[in-house]
């Protein structure tokens, strides 16, 4: 049956919603193998005379276009998770994360933080606004966070620094605390 | 924590759940002689598949083949959307176990009527009223907790996403209302980025 | 300092129309519940949005001269984190539509006239740009290596639209008589939807209600 090695790439992406597997380059080029070679019986057939295997090249052209939404599908859905990572993980993907990613991936990301940073500086008649922070309702000014990881020293808008080490408790601005809580350097205290 | 804009279920050309729907087998009966691709039938060792084989081919495959000029093949509704078994799901769907007979239940037999048999307009009704009975019970499930696995693993792959949303929409209304909505917390993928590195490390 | 925090100022938000920063806010805050809710992407409100930007710079620029330690100063910078939250929310819901209905956007809005158009400028650009950066994803990596009959990325085929027959729920803001919604036929009674009055309906019959401000949707 045609159609298999791009129902594999659907398979894989649909078994680990949470992650995003490695580049599946090996697969992606059977795919492409299968669709070229598809293509060019289609090619002979029609070549030999009109409506010669009318059937085949049907099933064949069928085959092509599934091979081909199975390979977009694919791209498309890995996309999705990267940009999602530009919300979740900031500008800077990790480096096992980006290991799993193929180099246009990345470059795609790259690209997506340009466009994100230029459409965020242009808001509210050039102000600019950064749209990664604010994710809640603020409740109150000041937090208490559990520091998770020694992180070093960490300037807040109004300038003063502090220095972050793992284990410490800290009573802090919660807007500068926003963006190191998402990423998972502090923990916020809530009892 | 809030959450990225959440639409209704809508699948498109690049859904999974809708690439793997289409992936269902139906019964076809071949109409009109296929040269060379007698491959697609592994019970026979002809080059060609003759007109008359019937054969299990993907709805990707079987759809179009079956809606060119000159039709190619001719395709058999599945059992569970034929009259007898539609019956049994007027009769109680939800006792149904789903998971056996069709994990893309919805989705597969809404791409059957495409096919514009006399029963689709049946189909239709039927698809919609079992999923009616069913969803009350998996509202029943989400809000009180039900952790009976066995339950759970009879439902389709649309249920089962249905029961989780449910499951967690009654956790965040249950956070909501004891502590408010003012905790941080740090992003899914971080928590689970971080799962990952601290397994990978203790191995 | 002034106790009620500026939002009685008057505004211009156009030629002809002064409002209040309450009224701006107020209009912000439906904006963004409508955006929240609403399956599509709705008209831009950059006006309300740069009105706002504004006054919340003014605001906090009287905050900075006044006496830090007035425990009012806190209870003014809550207020204004409050108003930052709101836009962030609505700017993200808008551009998290535009990225997943990327196509289907830029289509719909080049048939619209210059002033009705419901992608802003900066938002346009970002739509296009996505756009770009998607397709040429596409055809960097698959497209360009399969077969030439399907190598074009085909924009009808590949779009991905919302959902216009979702349910959402609604409250009148205004009483809305003679309604005739989709899904109803020639013998139905028109419906009448008293003011403040909350119902559930499919939302492509009650679009342009909600765009012409007659329907919020919650």
């Amino acid at each position: 049956m045609f159609g298999q090695k791009g129902l594999e790439l659907i398979k894989e992406l649909n078994r680990t919603p949470d992650v995003l597997p490695p580049f599946n380059d090996d697969v992606i080029r059977q795919v492409l193998e299968e669709m070229n070679a598809l293509f060019e019986q289609n090619r002979m057939d029609l070549d030999k005379e009109k409506d010669a295997n009318y059937a085949g090249v049907h099933v064949r052209h069928a085959s092509l276009e599934r091979n081909r939404r199975c390979l977009l599908a694919y791209l498309y859905n890995r996309i999705n998770k990267i940009r999602q990572m530009r919300w979740e993980f900031g500008s800077i993907i990790p480096p096992e994360i980006k290991y799993n990613m193929c180099e246009p991936e990345v470059q795609w990301f790259n690209n997506y933080n340009k466009i994100l940073a230029t459409y965020m500086r242009g808001i509210g008649n050039k102000h600019g606004l950064n749209l990664t922070l604010d994710r809640q309702p603020p409740k109150e000014l000041y937090i208490e966070v559990r520091c998770l990881e020694d992180y070093g020293e960490y300037e807040m808008d109004n300038g003063d620094v502090v220095t972050l080490r793992k284990g410490n408790m800290y009573l802090l601005p919660r807007g500068p605390c926003e963006q190191l809580i998402r990423q998972g350097i502090l923990q916020h205290i809530t009892d | 924590m809030e959450t990225r804009f959440k639409h209704s279920y809508c699948p498109n050309y690049f859904s999974l759940e809708d690439i793997l729907a289409t992936q269902e087998r139906v019964l076809c009966k071949v109409e009109k002689s296929v040269h060379g691709l007698g491959c697609l039938d592994q019970s026979t060792e002809n080059e060609d598949l003759v007109v008359g084989t019937t054969l299990q081919l993907p709805f990707w495959l079987a759809f179009p083949l079956s809606q060119t000029r000159v039709r190619v093949v001719s395709v058999e509704l599945p059992k569970i959307y034929k009259e007898a078994f539609r019956e049994v799901l007027t009769a109680d769907a939800s006792i149904v176990d789903l998971s056996k007979l069709g994990r893309y239940f919805y989705e597969f037999g809404s791409h059957l009527t495409k096919l514009n048999h006399r029963d689709s307009s049946a189909i239709n009704t039927m698809l919609m009223n079992a999923f009616k009975d069913r969803l009350r019970v998996l509202i029943d499930w989400a809000q009180n907790l039900c952790t009976d696995i066995s339950k759970v693993q009879r439902l389709d792959t649309l249920e089962k996403e249905l029961y989780l949303e449910g499951f967690k929409a009654r956790k965040e209304l249950i956070a909501w209302l004891s502590e408010g909505s003012s905790k941080m917390c740090a992003s899914e993928m971080v928590v689970n980025h971080k799962k990952r590195k601290r397994a990978v490390v203790d191995i | 300092m002034d106790s009620s925090f500026g939002l009685d100022n008057e505004v211009a938000l156009s030629d002809d129309e002064t409002v209040t920063v309450q009224q701006v806010l107020e209009t912000l805050e439906n904006a963004w519940l409508n955006e929240k809710f609403s399956p599509e992407l709705l008209p831009h409100q950059t006006d309300i949005v740069d009105c706002m930007f504004e006054q919340i710079s003014g605001m906090e620029e009287n905050l900075e001269k006044v006496d830090q330690s007035d425990i009012r100063v806190e209870i003014h910078r809550m207020e204004l984190d409050r108003i930052r939250y709101v836009l962030s929310s609505f700017l993200r819901t808008r551009l998290e539509k535009i990225e997943e209905f990327c196509t289907h956007i830029i289509e719909e809005d080049s048939t619209r006239d210059p002033d009705e158009r419901y992608l802003s400028p900066g938002e346009k650009k970002f739509a296009e740009e996505f756009q770009n950066n998607i397709e040429q994803h596409f055809e960097r990596v698959a497209l360009r290596h399969m077969p030439l009959n399907v190598q074009k990325y085909d924009r009808q085929l590949m779009k991905v639209e919302p959902n216009l027959k979702s349910y959402v729920f609604l409250r009148a803001r205004s009483t809305a008589e003679g309604l005739m919604l989709e899904g109803m036929d020639d013998t139905d009674e028109p419906l009448t939807m008293v003011k403040d009055s909350q119902h559930m309906a499919l939302y492509s019959g009650v679009a342009s209600l909600v765009k012409n401000g007659t329907l919020q949707l919650i």
